[in-house]
């Protein structure tokens, strides 16, 4: 089932594969689709590894997250207080709150620390990365196993 | 054309006859009062509501009696003076009033000019409405003229302009006239004038503080007319027209609005509030006030008047509906309330019924009402009314004069929402209680207090009063001191009048059947709800309806009493009744009491009728207007059948309360006699001994058996106390006493109770009296007897009477008959349970030999009878007493039924328990007189061959009769005339009754109703059922012996059936003149599910619903592991259930999960969708509390308990729904979550922010284990909660029900799936 719901679920990937996504870029955005199965539409992804770089700017938060098959970019953005124009169709103290959940994203958010990430996939310069939804620290060593086999099952399917 | 005739007021007033003058008026202007004047801001209704068209039970007012030619009145228009006031006689009621010469009236006039004032007019269109005490009326004119070309304004121009004593202002309000007590010392400068200055009225005017205006130069100046935008009437002035100058309040309060001069006045200090002076413009006797014509107000000046939100000074213009309270409500356009309850407040003459009126600055309030919401006008002392436009009925003008009585007092004390529940209260108790209390008694006087306001004080909250300051303080710091600071408070719960709320059932039940046209019919038709198919017919089901009271939001109250036609339990008032059922009504209730009945489930129940077949009184469920009117003739409820069910500790006592003396039934058993001991077997149907359906009862019939033992409350007094020792746990002294009666009398008792083979008791040992009897205690709620049990014979032997020869046989059958006072007892009593007679049995009448022969007692008084439960004591316990098992040991158990009834069940019968907790305690050491008592109800003594001693269940019925067809296979069957077979009781569920004529049996009877159907004898057939066997029972029943509640969805025991066997060796149960039918609960049937029953009342969230429609569930068992990703809907409820951890209860909850690979839609409820809402999480996140962080809580109450504890205790429920979720999946977006609450309370934004930070935060959850089902979306019922389906449909997501929810076991969850994808 390919619906539009299922065209936005959050699918599981491992950094290979998001990698390798074949993109199409006669579009902006650019589509994505799945490298094993390119009628497959890739729009959000969740991931799981350990972060392996932390780099602080002011108006956001990027990290490299290593899942053992690869490592991809990750983009925490923490300018939601400086960005009313934008969004001029949310309230105030929702900004507030979307603020600082990505605050508490950025705090999770350590080297070293296994994470699952749930984000967007785009391109920055000719790259792959993604825009983070939520962050959540896997405490358990056997999550990323699991992960693992979850995408090697949900690939084959 | 008729020539115009003058007419004389003296003639008009002879007359003394409604009349209208304006008959004839040719202009299109003001030929009709029902055609008022075009207003600038109020477009009048063109078809202005009619009281007489609008409700059938208003008296229908006629239209005034015009004149059969055009008729004319010439006079002059005065100013009230002090000398010559209004002709009704009121100090504050301060009309215009007009003379001809002959004689003077009040007036009031269309389209007011100030030059009129002591001009000579003719008067060309004209109401004359006399008043209702005769003396003189009220000349309402609607056309007029100047009798004199060139007239022009009567200001005197020659008078002296000076700062000091000239005002120019726009009137912004003015007060009532009112009376100040003054100091004739000080007061008034010329003697004429002492004792005058205390009437008087202060107007509020916004002064212009432009230049020209402080120079104070008039109208003629030319330079003034340029400056027009200049002016700015910002500056409050306070003009107290006092002395003779108080006649300008009819001009001043026409010109509300306008800009006026007031020329002549006196600057005074005045102190208001004893802290800083107020300066006050003070009114001379020569104080003139003129308009000024060329000056408008701006928009902005006026603007404070068109504020229409709650709580603040607002105008209001519509069309007079209904007068009520002696005026002091008053019905506007059939939908606004306004309030004119001060004293001060006097409602001019014509503000009658079909007028229109426009009123300025009243308080607009909602009302805190329970049942209804209104829009209340609150009068205050800025109050004014102008007409602006006559009404053409002949409602007469009421002289209102207010009598400053304690209730009227009270009543003022109040913020506007309570005094307008306690104007309803008032009306309410006085059609409830009139002829019962006089109106002195219900209303109270100027010393004493009446029941409406002991009772309203005791319902209101301390926050509904306010201080009351005089009127200066209250006009001039309107703002600190007057009505607008307005606090929160619960709802109000009205006592209506029961003939109000038995008609009023009529409207529920029309709201019902709205419902169900509205679309719910297709459900009913699918699943065959409303039909039933037996031998080949089609029947009518019933529609049984449970509506809580919480729901309805009203209190009942009324006296209890029996029917004397149906005998069931009514609790009445002076309007009506309406039964009742209480479960746990105790024997010895004193039913002449007043009680109050709050929390209570009303049963509506009849047969399907459609809506066109019923009548409607159209004012809604308890309007406010019906509440007000006289009470309505009690209309038939076209087969509606209803009562009220509710249990004792509902049911308050309100003697006490309204300090009548309560008689208490102290009179007591009496010592040293016999009582005897009854065992209740069986209850006939009542009959009536003239074979009249309609006829009062006139006796009743019960079985019961005398036990061998009866009952002696001794005297005994050895300190010179009485016997009678409180029970209580801490009571040392009732311990001991306790203890010292076991003790000193059973050393020397050896009885022995050994029932034998034939039930007889042998008595061994000392036959002496003390050395015989059984010390017992008799327990009646906190009071208890010592006595003894005695048995029956060796009383008697002992104290040489003739004996009763008890012993050696069974217990004794007797019948009771209970004559009409005593049906009381009838109703109450119930089979199987154990009752003292309390009528002492006289010697003559005991041991009568046509008493021992027939075995019949005559039960006359009312409290005859007392129930009890046996029970044995463990002596020095403190009382801890064992039940009895048969007698009152599962009481406690049905208490909390009762309690904690389901939301759709009521219970109608406490099976075998004991709601008088009268025990009679006996030692341990006679426990073998248990054993023997339970041996002799098991047997009933009665004839064993035909009445089994248990109560089968309709699996163990179906059992018996196929035995005894089994039994009966071989034998030969003898004809017979007479009906043969067993006696038995059963109980079960019962499916459904029909009634049917045995002599139509190809008919139809859909049609036929269960009242017609019902009168007289009828043949009945009856399904009951349990655990998917059903029986039937057929047989004839009568009205009278068909119980309240009776049809499908009823728990019914049927005592005395007969199964019997037909020739064919089939069984079958029917019922027998002798049979009783007793319902023990009730279930709701073939309704619509309560939420959407009563539209108008309160709109709780109900789970049942909910677990109603989710029942269509497929049974296919998913697992799934996913991540929420969204919430699109989610309710939260406040619980009820204080022990419950949790203040918040979710019935439903809809999240979309991945499982990273497709979108789920899983619903949850109570904890599992706390798991996923992550609301286990003891401690919320100071992130997602950050707004409440800021306000500097303490971290440990940043629970989620905490703030949802508060919102939901403010708005009861929230409903959250975020459908457009569903477009955007894994975006969670603020934006389009939309929050509904079940309060009339503003949803503030930082509740909003709180809510949506929980949903935030519950999107960002761990990775969840689900076990659950899948749903059918199409199942009925889901459409009346989402609007938004085809989003839903749009999704093309599975739907699963979630049975279980916790973390994932990832080890064992990688294994397991790690072995799947290895190969084999």
């Amino acid at each position: 089932m390919d619906g539009p719901s299922n065209r936005n679920v959050s699918t599981k990937l491992l950094c290979r594969h998001l990698l390798t996504l074949i993109v199409q870029c006669t579009r902006h955005p650019p589509i994505f689709f799945h490298p094993t199965n390119n009628k497959r539409r890739i729009l959000r992804v969740e991931i799981l590894g350990t972060v392996v770089s932390r780099e602080r700017k002011p108006s956001f938060l990027k990290f490299l997250l290593d899942d053992g098959t690869g490592v991809i970019p990750c983009v925490i953005w923490l300018n939601q207080n400086s960005l009313h124009w934008k969004f001029a169709r949310i309230q105030p103290s929702d900004l507030k709150l979307m603020a600082e959940m990505a605050m508490e994203d950025e705090e999770t958010t350590v080297v070293g620390s296994v994470v699952r990430v749930r984000g967007q996939v785009c391109m920055y310069r000719d790259e792959i990365q993604i825009k983070v939804r939520d962050v959540m620290e896997e405490r358990d060593p056997n999550a990323q196993t699991l992960h693992w086999v979850d995408c090697v099952r949900l690939a084959q399917t | 054309m008729d020539p115009t005739r003058i007419l004389s007021l003296s003639d008009l007033l002879s007359h003394s006859h409604p009349l209208t003058g304006a008959a004839f008026l040719q202009s299109a202007r003001h030929i009709s009062p029902l055609l008022p004047p075009p207003l600038k801001r109020h477009k009048p209704n063109p078809n202005p509501p009619l009281p007489s068209s609008s409700s059938t039970t208003t008296t229908p007012f006629r239209t005034l009696t015009p004149l059969p030619h055009p008729v004319v009145l010439v006079g002059s228009i005065h100013l009230p003076t002090l000398e010559s006031r209004c002709p009704c006689g009121s100090l504050l009621n301060s009309c215009l009033l007009f003379s001809d010469g002959t004689s003077k009236v009040c007036c009031d006039l269309l389209e007011f000019d100030i030059g009129v004032i002591g001009k000579k007019v003719r008067i060309l269109g004209w109401n004359f409405v006399p008043f209702k005490n005769g003396n003189g009326g009220v000349l309402e004119i609607i056309r007029w003229e100047f009798l004199e070309v060139g007239v022009e304004d009567c200001v005197d121009q020659k008078v002296v302009c000076c700062s000091s004593s000239f005002v120019r202002g726009m009137v912004k309000s003015v007060s009532p006239v009112f009376e100040v007590p003054c100091n004739q010392a000080k007061c008034g400068s010329s003697s004429s004038s002492v004792g005058k200055e205390s009437v008087g009225f202060i107007a509020e005017l916004g002064a212009c503080v432009c230049a020209i205006c402080r120079k104070g130069m008039r109208q003629k100046d030319r330079s003034f007319d340029g400056d027009l935008d200049r002016h700015c009437f910002s500056k409050n002035v306070f003009v107290y027209f006092c002395a003779s100058s108080f006649s300008w309040h009819p001009v001043v309060v026409k010109l509300v609005g306008r800009v006026i001069e007031v020329l002549d006045l006196k600057k005074r200090n005045v102190f208001v509030g004893e802290k800083e002076p107020y300066m006050m413009f003070v009114g001379r006797d020569k104080t003139v006030v003129s308009r000024c014509w060329f000056l408008v107000p701006s928009v902005s000046a006026i603007k404070r008047n068109d504020v229409q939100g709650l709580n603040e000074l607002v105008a209001y213009t519509g069309v007079v509906t209904g007068i009520y309270m002696k005026g002091m409500v008053v019905e506007l356009d059939e939908k606004a309330w306004l309030l004119l309850t001060d004293p001060l407040l006097v409602m001019p003459h014509s503000v009658r019924v079909g007028a229109l009126i426009s009123v300025k600055n009243v308080y607009m309030v909602s009302s805190n009402l329970s049942w209804i919401k209104v829009i209340l006008l609150g009068g205050c002392t800025k109050t004014t009314l102008d007409i602006k436009s006559f009404s053409l009925f002949d409602s007469r003008s009421t002289i209102v004069v207010h009598n400053q009585s304690l209730l009227g007092k009270f009543i003022n004390s109040l913020i506007f929402s309570a005094r307008f529940w306690v104007l309803l209260l008032v009306s309410c108790f006085t059609k409830k209680f009139l002829g019962l209390f006089s109106d002195k008694d219900i209303l109270g006087s100027k010393r004493k207090k009446g029941l409406a306001q002991i009772y309203a004080m005791s319902r209101l909250p301390p926050c509904v009063f306010r201080c009351r300051n005089g009127i200066f303080m209250e006009f001039c710091k309107h703002d600190d001191y007057g009505c607008g600071n307005l606090q929160e408070y619960p709802s109000l719960e009205l006592v209506v009048p029961l003939s109000d709320f038995f008609n009023n059932c009529q409207e529920i039940r029309m709201s019902i059947l709205l419902r169900r046209e509205d679309g719910s019919d297709a459900y009913f038709i699918k699943n065959n709800v409303n039909t039933l198919f037996c031998e080949g017919h089609y029947y009518d089901r019933l529609v049984r309806q449970f509506i809580s009271s919480k729901d309805l939001g009203v209190i009942l109250i009324g006296s209890l009493r029996n029917s004397s036609s149906t005998g069931r339990m009514q609790l009445f008032d002076q309007t009506g009744s309406i039964d009742v059922v209480i479960p746990d009504l105790p024997l010895d209730i004193d039913v002449n009491n007043i009680y109050q009945v709050q929390d209570y489930t009303l049963v509506i129940e009849g047969m399907p009728v459609q809506k066109k077949f019923m009548s409607s009184y159209g004012n809604g469920f308890l309007s406010c207007r019906s509440i007000f009117q006289h009470p309505l003739i009690k209309d038939e409820l076209n087969g509606l059948t209803v009562y009220l069910q509710f249990s004792l500790k509902c049911l308050i006592c309100l003697d006490l309360f309204f300090c009548i003396p309560v008689v208490r039934n102290n009179t007591f058993l009496e010592r040293n006699v016999a009582f005897h001991l009854l065992f209740l077997t069986h209850k006939f149907p009542v009959f009536h001994k003239d074979d009249q359906v309609n006829s009062d009862i006139s006796s009743a019939l019960a079985e019961a058996s005398i036990l061998p033992y009866d009952l002696i409350i001794v005297e005994e007094n050895r300190d010179g106390d009485s016997h009678c020792v409180e029970f209580s746990s801490s009571g040392t002294n009732a311990d001991w006493c306790a203890r010292r009666w076991w003790h000193e009398n059973s050393c020397s008792t050896h009885v022995s109770c050994k029932p034998s083979s034939t039930h007889s008791m042998h008595i061994n040992g000392n036959y002496e009296m003390k050395s015989s009897r059984i010390p017992c205690i008799l327990s009646l709620g906190s009071t208890s007897f010592h006595g003894f049990l005695v048995p029956r014979n060796l009383f008697c032997e002992n104290n040489k009477r003739t004996v009763i020869s008890v012993a050696g046989q069974s217990a004794k059958k007797l019948m009771l008959e209970f004559l009409a006072d005593a049906h009381n007892n009838y109703q109450l009593m119930h089979v199987g349970a154990y009752y003292i007679l309390k009528e002492r049995i006289q010697s003559h009448t005991a041991c009568h030999p046509e008493y021992a022969k027939s075995g019949k007692i005559t039960i006359v008084s009312r409290k005859s009878l007392l129930r009890f439960s046996f029970c044995s004591c463990v002596i020095g316990e403190g009382y801890k007493c064992q039940h009895n098992k048969s007698s009152g040991s599962s009481f406690v158990g049905t208490m909390d039924k009762l309690c904690h009834k389901t939301q759709n069940e009521i219970f109608f019968n406490l099976l075998n328990g004991n709601s008088d907790n009268h025990q009679l305690h006996f030692s341990s050491q006679h426990m073998e007189l248990l054993s023997f008592i339970k041996d002799f109800q098991n047997v009933r003594a009665v004839d064993p061959n035909s009445l089994p001693s248990e109560i089968l269940s309709v699996t163990s019925c179906i059992k018996a009769m196929k035995k005894i067809s089994l039994q009966l296979a071989g034998t030969i069957q003898i004809e017979s005339c007479l009906s043969e077979g067993n006696l038995i009781s059963l109980n079960g569920d019962v499916l459904d009754v029909h009634f049917f004529h045995p002599n139509y049996s190809n008919r139809s009877y859909r049609d036929e109703t269960l009242t017609n159907i019902c009168e007289g004898v009828n043949s009945v057939c009856i399904h009951v059922y349990e655990n998917h066997h059903m029986i039937k029972i057929q047989g004839t029943i009568a009205k009278h012996a068909y119980p309240l509640g009776m049809g499908a969805g009823a728990n019914v025991t049927f005592h005395r059936l007969l199964l019997k066997w037909n020739s064919t060796r089939l069984c079958i149960l029917t019922l027998t003149p002798a049979s009783f039918l007793v319902v023990n609960s009730l279930k709701e049937v073939g309704h619509i599910p309560k939420s959407n029953c009563v539209s108008h009342l309160r709109s709780d969230f109900m789970k049942e619903h909910l677990l109603r429609s989710i029942q269509h569930i497929e049974c296919r068992a998913v697992r799934i592991r996913c991540r929420v990703d969204q919430i699109h809907f989610l309710i939260l409820e406040k619980e009820n259930y204080e022990h419950k951890k949790r203040p918040v209860e979710i019935p439903l909850a809809g999240f979309l999960m991945g499982d990273g690979s497709s979108i789920c839609c899983c619903w949850a409820d109570a904890e599992r969708a706390e798991i996923l809402l992550r609301f286990q999480e003891s401690v919320f996140r100071s992130s997602a509390t950050g707004i409440y962080k800021r306000k500097g809580f303490e971290i440990f109450s940043l629970t989620i308990n905490y703030h949802l504890n508060k919102i939901l205790k403010k708005h009861h429920a929230v409903t959250i729904k975020n459908y457009r979720c569903i477009a955007s999946i894994g975006d969670p977006k603020f934006e389009d979550i939309n929050f509904s609450v079940n309060s009339s309370k503003q949803f503030s934004s930082s509740e909003e922010s709180f809510l949506k930070s929980i949903i935030f935060y519950a999107c960002r959850g761990p990775v969840f284990d689900l076990v659950g089902t899948v749903m059918d979306l199409n199942a009925p019922g889901w459409s009346r909660f989402f609007s938004d389906k085809d989003a839903m449909k749009s999704l093309n997501v599975q739907n699963i029900w979630v049975s279980e929810v916790g973390p994932v076991n990832i080890l064992e969850t990688t294994r397991s799936l790690l072995h799947e994808l290895l190969p084999s």
